[in-house]
């Protein structure tokens, strides 16, 4: 759940499975553990009063997903859904959502050693969702906050 | 959930059922002034029960009020009252009743029942006192005195004797336990006997001391401690062993194994062995009278009805309850393999091939999975009995403060209903009863003087026609005054209309608005209405409408019409832009094709049509929903007229596409959480083809 917090914190040389994908052409990364499952881009009920960035609901196998497009979320320009455009099901302290992402990469062991803090000055809006920048030969992996992108007001109890 | 829940839970589940039954069964004897044998040692058990399961959950209060009412029945048991006293008896114990019905809310509501059960325990044992002085008969024969004389025995020759007496089957192990409750706990004896209980399907055969345990023993049990000697087959040892240490309040256990001197005896033939023992055991008189069964078969006269009361609950339920949760989660599967039954039979990739068998066994699946949702649906449907019975309960009370004589007949109490539509029917029920008998049954003087029976009745009627059901409230009374309630109406500026154009529906739905009718004149006259807008609220809660009907001086019919269920919804189909949209059937009068005359538009924008010289008000969905690339040109859209609570409108929508069957499913999580809740929707459902189409709640919408 507080992969932000586990991943800075305990950093022991301990190994996390992430799964990395593309938005706006940079590789992102999500702990796998909150992932459902990847499935296409389906046919989307818009939802009236929804945020710009939440695309309306699809339904995935009966139950009723909210999905919202990471591009928008993070404040990046929307991208057109292709073929390779994905969504990432996750289930974040039982609230269940899709992420639109424009490719899905490969799943990832990342060593908590190689988490660092996210920038502190903030150059785009997009960090305000990065919990940590993973450091990886050849590339560098932003961790995504799940909690952040759904809304942090949606786990205050 | 934790242990503890699921005992609570258990405890008021099984405690409000057997309160419930004994209610219906006090008012169905006090009908008949009295109550049978057999009635007399129902209330007596379930007193028992109640006693025993609200000590075992330490609710002492409870407890001790159970105790009481349970003497009293004891008592009443033993000399049989004089019809004078009934009534008192009825009385006290449906107050009583009450009380327990209190705590088991508290209780359910995660509250400590506190409820101070004093008054009523000193009134029970007047009563009681009362039965007593005037049959002359004490107390029943409680075995105190041999108690006492066993006191002064050596501990260890209660263990012995006891084993003495035990008949154990070949094979079989013997070993005695003695049991200390906590200081002070109380209820000793009820402790006693549910450990008794718990272990009872392990051995083959248990002698206690005391051996009664259905009457009262908690002294000598706290002194002394509660024994009990088993036989039974090796392997149940440990379990039994557990079972009783993990009993609550147990200070100290001790087992012992079979002692060697009473070994050979116990082998030999219990009849025998008792008619030997009884001069040298104290207890063994006891023994004889209500422990000679070795096996679980009890002969004693208390346990041979309790036993009794055992089977014949087992034979009337053949039922198990479920957690409703569960019946949701099949409901909502089902829900899936229907859509995806259509998904698959219909699929746009059959849609030009001449599959002759591919078509017949999708039949033969429709077919099948169409009984599945019948049975689905099935389940959840519970009989109006129950909450039709608790009525009863509110004609008798009200009738006695008021000096009425009414009954109740109930008409097609098997009729089913889905159970969260019963949960939010009992109270309408309940305000349309207490009306009926409040406002509209007359007393009896003044019945008899306009020539009708001075005894009252109401009707209350259910069945159902397709789709929904009809629940009926007739009453034989005053009835409501049409010329006063239109009187009101003007006053109010209700309505307009002369009153030879007010139909007869119209001018008694007033009563059904909010505020309407708690104004004293019209309640005086109608007799009718307090209460009468929150019972319309709750009923269209779920979905429901109501019609009044009534004629002076003979009598008022309520209509209730209320659909069958909450989680299928009919509904027809709108389109607007790519959206789908379901507007609830029941909220639809007509849809027509607006013409362009009909349609006005005022200086600041708002649309209006005329229908039949009637104005409503246009709603374009697309612009309350902000719909992208819709219908704009109202000439080429539909439009639907809806009503609602706060008034009446037409929808304007790009394509009407039919009837939907829509099974409800509430809106996900995620957007509970962030927007709370989405004006003019209620929720969604999945069609036929997987899309997502959007339920309108239309009194929301218009709001």
């Amino acid at each position: 759940m507080e992969e932000k917090n586990s991943a800075l914190e305990s950093g022991q040389g301990e190994l996390e499975k992430y799964l990395t994908f593309f938005i706006n052409g940079q590789c992102c990364g999500l702990p796998i553990s909150l992932v459902m499952e990847i499935i296409g881009v389906q046919k989307i009920a818009e939802v009236p009063e929804f945020p710009i960035y939440a695309k309306g609901i699809i339904n995935l196998r009966g139950l009723i997903v909210p999905l919202i497009d990471l591009n928008l979320r993070v404040g990046y320009e929307e991208q057109e859904y292709t073929s390779k455009t994905c969504v990432i099901v996750v289930n974040v302290e039982g609230i269940e959502i899709g992420l639109i992402v424009d490719a899905v990469d490969e799943v990832l062991d990342i060593n908590y050693a190689d988490i660092n803090p996210p920038p502190q000055s903030a150059s785009g809006e997009a960090d305000r969702f990065v919990s940590g920048v993973a450091v990886q030969p050849e590339k560098l992996i932003l961790l995504m906050s799940c909690e952040k992108i759904i809304g942090d007001d949606v786990f205050e109890h | 959930m934790s242990e503890m829940d699921s005992m609570v839970s258990m405890y008021v589940l099984e405690n409000s059922q057997l309160l419930e039954q004994l209610e219906e069964l006090l008012l169905g004897g006090e009908k008949n002034e009295g109550l049978s044998k057999e009635q007399i040692d129902e209330t007596f058990r379930v007193m028992h029960t109640i006693k025993g399961s609200s000590a075992m959950m330490e609710y002492n209060d409870v407890a001790t009020l159970a105790h009481a009412v349970e003497d009293l029945f004891s008592k009443i048991r033993e000399t049989n009252p004089p019809e004078s006293e009934w009534e008192r008896i009825f009385d006290i114990v449906l107050e009583s009743i009450d009380f327990f019905k209190e705590e088991i809310e508290k209780i359910q509501d995660g509250n400590a029942p506190d409820g101070d059960p004093q008054k009523l325990c000193s009134e029970l044992a007047e009563l009681r006192k009362r039965l007593e002085g005037e049959e002359g008969i004490g107390e029943p024969a409680t075995p105190a005195q041999d108690d006492d004389a066993k006191q002064a025995q050596g501990l260890n020759d209660i263990a012995r004797s006891l084993l003495g007496n035990l008949k154990a089957l070949p094979g079989d192990k013997k070993f005695w336990a003695k049991i200390l409750f906590e200081k002070g706990c109380q209820m000793e004896t009820i402790r006693a006997d549910s450990i008794k209980m718990s272990i009872k399907d392990l051995y083959s055969s248990i002698l206690t001391w005391p051996e009664d345990l259905e009457t009262e023993h908690d002294a000598e049990i706290a002194e002394n401690g509660f024994w009990m000697a088993f036989s039974t087959p090796e392997e149940y040892e440990e379990i039994i062993k557990q079972k009783v240490e993990e009993t609550m309040l147990v200070e100290s256990v001790l087992f012992g194994e079979e002692d060697e001197a009473a070994a050979p005896a116990a082998t030999a033939d219990l009849k025998q062995q008792e008619a030997e023992k009884e001069p040298a055991d104290e207890c063994g008189e006891d023994a004889a009278q209500k422990e000679p069964a070795p096996q679980k078969e009890p002969s004693g006269d208390n346990k041979g009805k309790k036993k009794q009361g055992k089977e014949d609950k087992t034979v009337k339920q053949s039922f198990i309850s479920v957690n409703v949760n569960k019946i949701d989660k099949l409901m909502n599967l089902v829900g899936e393999i229907v859509t995806t039954e259509s998904m698959v039979t219909k699929n746009s990739d059959l849609a030009d091939l001449h599959l002759e068998n591919f078509e017949k066994q999708a039949r033969q699946l429709r077919k099948l999975t169409d009984e599945l949702q019948d049975i689905v649906m099935s389940i959840r449907m519970v009989p109006v009995a129950a909450t039709f019975h608790k009525m009863q309960r509110i004609v008798r009370d009200i009738g006695k403060k008021t000096n009425k004589e009414a009954e109740l007949v109930i008409i097609g109490e098997d009729t089913e209903v889905d159970k969260n539509i019963i949960d939010n029917l009992s109270d309408p029920l309940m305000h349309l009863i207490r009306n009926a008998m409040d406002h509209g049954i007359e007393t009896p003087e003044e019945r008899s003087a306009a020539g009708k029976d001075p005894r009252g009745k109401i009707t209350l009627e259910a069945n159902s026609t397709s789709g929904d059901i009809i629940v009926r409230v007739m009453d034989d009374g005053i009835g409501m005054d049409r010329a006063k309630i239109i009187q009101k109406a003007y006053e109010k500026g209700l309505t307009s209309k002369p009153e030879n154009e007010i139909t007869d529906k119209e001018a008694y739905g007033f009563t059904l608005l909010p505020g309407f009718s708690t104004n004293d004149a019209v309640t005086e006259y109608s007799g009718r209405g307090v209460g009468m807008d929150v019972v319309h609220k709750n009923l269209e809660k779920i979905g429901g409408s109501i019609t009044v009907d009534s004629e002076h001086g003979k009598g008022t019919t309520i209509t209730m019409h209320i659909p069958l269920t909450l989680a299928i919804m009919d509904g027809m189909k709108v389109t607007v832009g790519k959206s789908t949209y379901i507007i609830p059937t029941l909220a639809i009068r007509e849809s027509l094709e607006p013409r362009l005359h009909e349609i006005v538009t005022e200086p600041n924008g708002n649309e209006m049509i005329i229908i039949r010289g009637v104005c409503y008000p246009i709603v374009r969905l697309h612009k309350v929903f902000h719909v992208q690339g819709s219908e704009d040109d109202l000439k080429r859209g539909i439009m639907v007229l809806v009503d609602s609570e706060v008034g009446e409108a037409c929808l304007f929508a790009d394509k009407l596409l039919g009837e939907q069957q829509a099974v409800v499913k509430p809106m996900p999580l995620y957007v509970s959480k962030t927007i709370k809740r989405i004006k003019g929707i209620s929720g969604c459902t999945i069609m036929g083809d997987g899309e997502i189409a959007l339920i309108l709640d239309i009194n929301n919408l218009l709001a």
